[in-house]
């Protein structure tokens, strides 16, 4: 008919667009996940977990070490890899990461190289990504500051 | 002339429909992709060390922030004279991207330890916004070393002479601002504040 | 240039070069689509001719659907394309004083310049309206600043404020649109005049 024709090209256009759609989603070198997903989930900091806590816990999980040298500390755990922070994304670690079963434990003596770690892996999609730590709250001021008392200020200075 | 409205009419609410079932939002996400987001994080020039903040904050250098990732109760009882307070639970307020989002100043951002400044860092570097740092160790490192820490021995290179002399300097600022009264504080901050959102009238 | 991510590290002078093409690009969409006619203009408010109604809805689906797609392919960075701030009251008086000089003039400002272009006289004393109308803005300013500012609501977007995700919205924009140049087609019919905007 006419009317068909006429649609072909319109289809046409659809289909292509929903086959870039398709391809663009399936790229796995892109991050999906919304930002404010990362930031409510370290609120109430249950992203982290204490030793004790992780031999507590009955589902299964993979350790993943992140440093380059030769750590001892986390061969008492079952279940635990090391892949050092520069090849966290490389195509076999990337497989490892999808095929493990349960929670992802980071693992870093560098409380920096495990946070930002989670954050990448965080807005990658991979849920249950959580961060081993020795102290229940690392991110505590450990100094108290002593205000001086007989501080006067010129009031100009202000 | 039917014909061409239908065209055209399929064709948008085709592209709707599409649009409508897009399986992941893009304008919320981070902008950068993941290997570049992973070898600007494991860079070793994305750090600054407590000393080089001290200078910073002793010649009251305009070319970076110092910002406070911490809540605005911790930063109210002692932080670092001249940092911005953006509590991370707030990094995604659209009213702090001029203040982030920028290429003049270089963003410090640094938390009682590495950790909410690495999440913040990342998240800042990863939407987009040039020119991120950490501030090694955070303030429990600036107690450390800036606040704590004594001069030992005889002998002293000009180097260290410097240091020291730095975190002299650092310490009394430090003591001197945070031991201000509540309200001379307020006052102190609030004229900060002032001047930041005076700079933001831009195009309006 | 601005938003786009790929063409984002160009010399000033390119970018002012774009916009110039751009810009004339507006201007030509305007005239071929025969709105430097008051006639056109002004029957969309006595319902005879809805040009104005398709063209410019159409302008913005495609606009919105385009940076909501360019945005999912990487290509456009949507936190830096500026959205107006929202002033209620000022939005409202504004509206109606300008809705108001539409349909006495015939023209709005652009499709005023565009109709400028070809040499139309009642265009220029429209545009010189519109400019006195601006200095008069200026110069009481102050008196009407309050009222200006009042109701202030920040860079508002529909889907925002509706709580629903910004390409449901597109899709219901989309839908609505479909449905309203249906509907304009009958009113066409309806309110269909003697043909005089080939009478030139």
């Amino acid at each position: 008919m006419h009317l068909y024709k006429n649609l072909k090209i319109v289809i046409l256009v659809i289909v292509v667009l929903l086959i870039l759609v398709i391809i663009r989603n399936s790229d796995q070198n892109i991050f999906k996940r919304e930002v404010k997903t990362a930031i409510e989930a370290v609120q109430t900091n249950s992203n982290l977990i204490t030793p004790d806590q992780l031999q507590k816990r009955t589902n299964p999980y993979l350790v993943i070490n992140l440093g380059s040298g030769d750590r001892q500390d986390s061969i008492q755990f079952q279940h635990s890899v090391q892949i050092p922070f520069e090849n966290l994304l490389d195509k076999a670690n990337r497989q490892v990461l999808n095929e493990a079963e349960g929670d992802l434990i980071l693992f870093s003596v560098d409380v920096a190289t495990a946070s930002k770690a989670w954050v990448i892996l965080n807005q990658l999609g991979y849920k249950n990504v959580m961060i081993l730590t020795s102290e229940e709250n690392p991110d505590e001021l450990k100094h108290k500051f002593q205000p001086d008392t007989t501080v006067r200020l010129e009031q100009d200075s202000i | 002339m039917m014909d061409a409205r239908i065209k055209y009419s399929v064709l948008l609410v085709g592209i709707g429909i599409i649009l409508a079932f897009l399986p992941f939002n893009a304008a919320e996400s981070f902008r950068l992709k993941p290997t570049e987001l992973l070898s600007k994080s494991c860079s070793e020039d994305i750090y600054f060390s407590v000393d080089q903040v001290a200078r910073f904050m002793n010649n009251e250098d305009s070319t970076v922030q110092i910002i406070d990732v911490r809540s605005a109760k911790q930063f109210h009882e002692c932080n670092i004279p001249g940092s911005i307070n953006i509590p991370f639970s707030d990094l995604l307020n659209p009213l702090w991207q001029p203040t982030l989002n920028q290429k003049e100043v270089k963003n410090i951002f640094y938390g009682n330890s590495d950790q909410t400044a690495s999440y913040a860092w990342t998240i800042a570097t990863g939407l987009g916004y040039p020119n991120n740092f950490i501030m090694k160790g955070g303030l429990n490192e600036w107690f450390e070393t800036v606040m704590n820490s004594q001069f030992s021995g005889e002998k002293i290179t000009p180097a260290e002479n410097a240091r020291f002399e730095t975190r002299l300097n650092a310490r009394r600022t430090f003591t001197q601002i945070n031991s201000l009264p509540d309200s001379l504080k307020t006052r102190f901050f609030n004229a900060k504040m002032l001047k930041e959102s005076m700079l933001d009238g831009g195009c309006e | 240039m601005g938003p786009l991510t790929i063409l984002s590290e160009f010399p000033e002078w390119i970018n002012l070069l774009i916009a110039f093409c751009i810009g004339i690009g507006f201007g030509f969409a305007l005239e071929q689509a025969g709105f430097s006619s008051s006639r056109k203009l002004a029957g969309m408010f006595y319902g005879y001719d809805t040009t104005v109604l398709k063209v410019f809805f159409t302008a913005a689906i495609v606009a919105l659907a385009g940076s909501q797609l360019l945005s999912f392919f990487g290509l456009l960075n949507l936190k830096l394309v500026f959205v107006n701030p929202y002033y209620m009251n000022a939005t409202i008086i504004g509206g109606i004083i300008m809705g108001a000089g539409f349909i006495m003039g015939g023209y709005c400002p652009g499709t005023g310049i565009s109709a400028l272009s070809i040499g139309k006289i009642d265009a220029l004393i429209f545009l010189f309206g519109g400019m006195v109308g601006a200095f008069l803005f200026a110069e009481t300013y102050p008196y009407i600043q309050t009222i200006a500012m009042e109701n202030y609501k920040g860079p508002m977007r529909i889907e925002e404020w509706m709580g629903i995700s910004p390409e449901i919205f597109t899709l219901i924009l989309i839908i609505a649109a479909v449905a309203l140049f249906w509907l304009a087609e009958h009113a066409e019919k309806k309110f269909s005049r003697t043909e005089i905007t080939t009478d030139l």
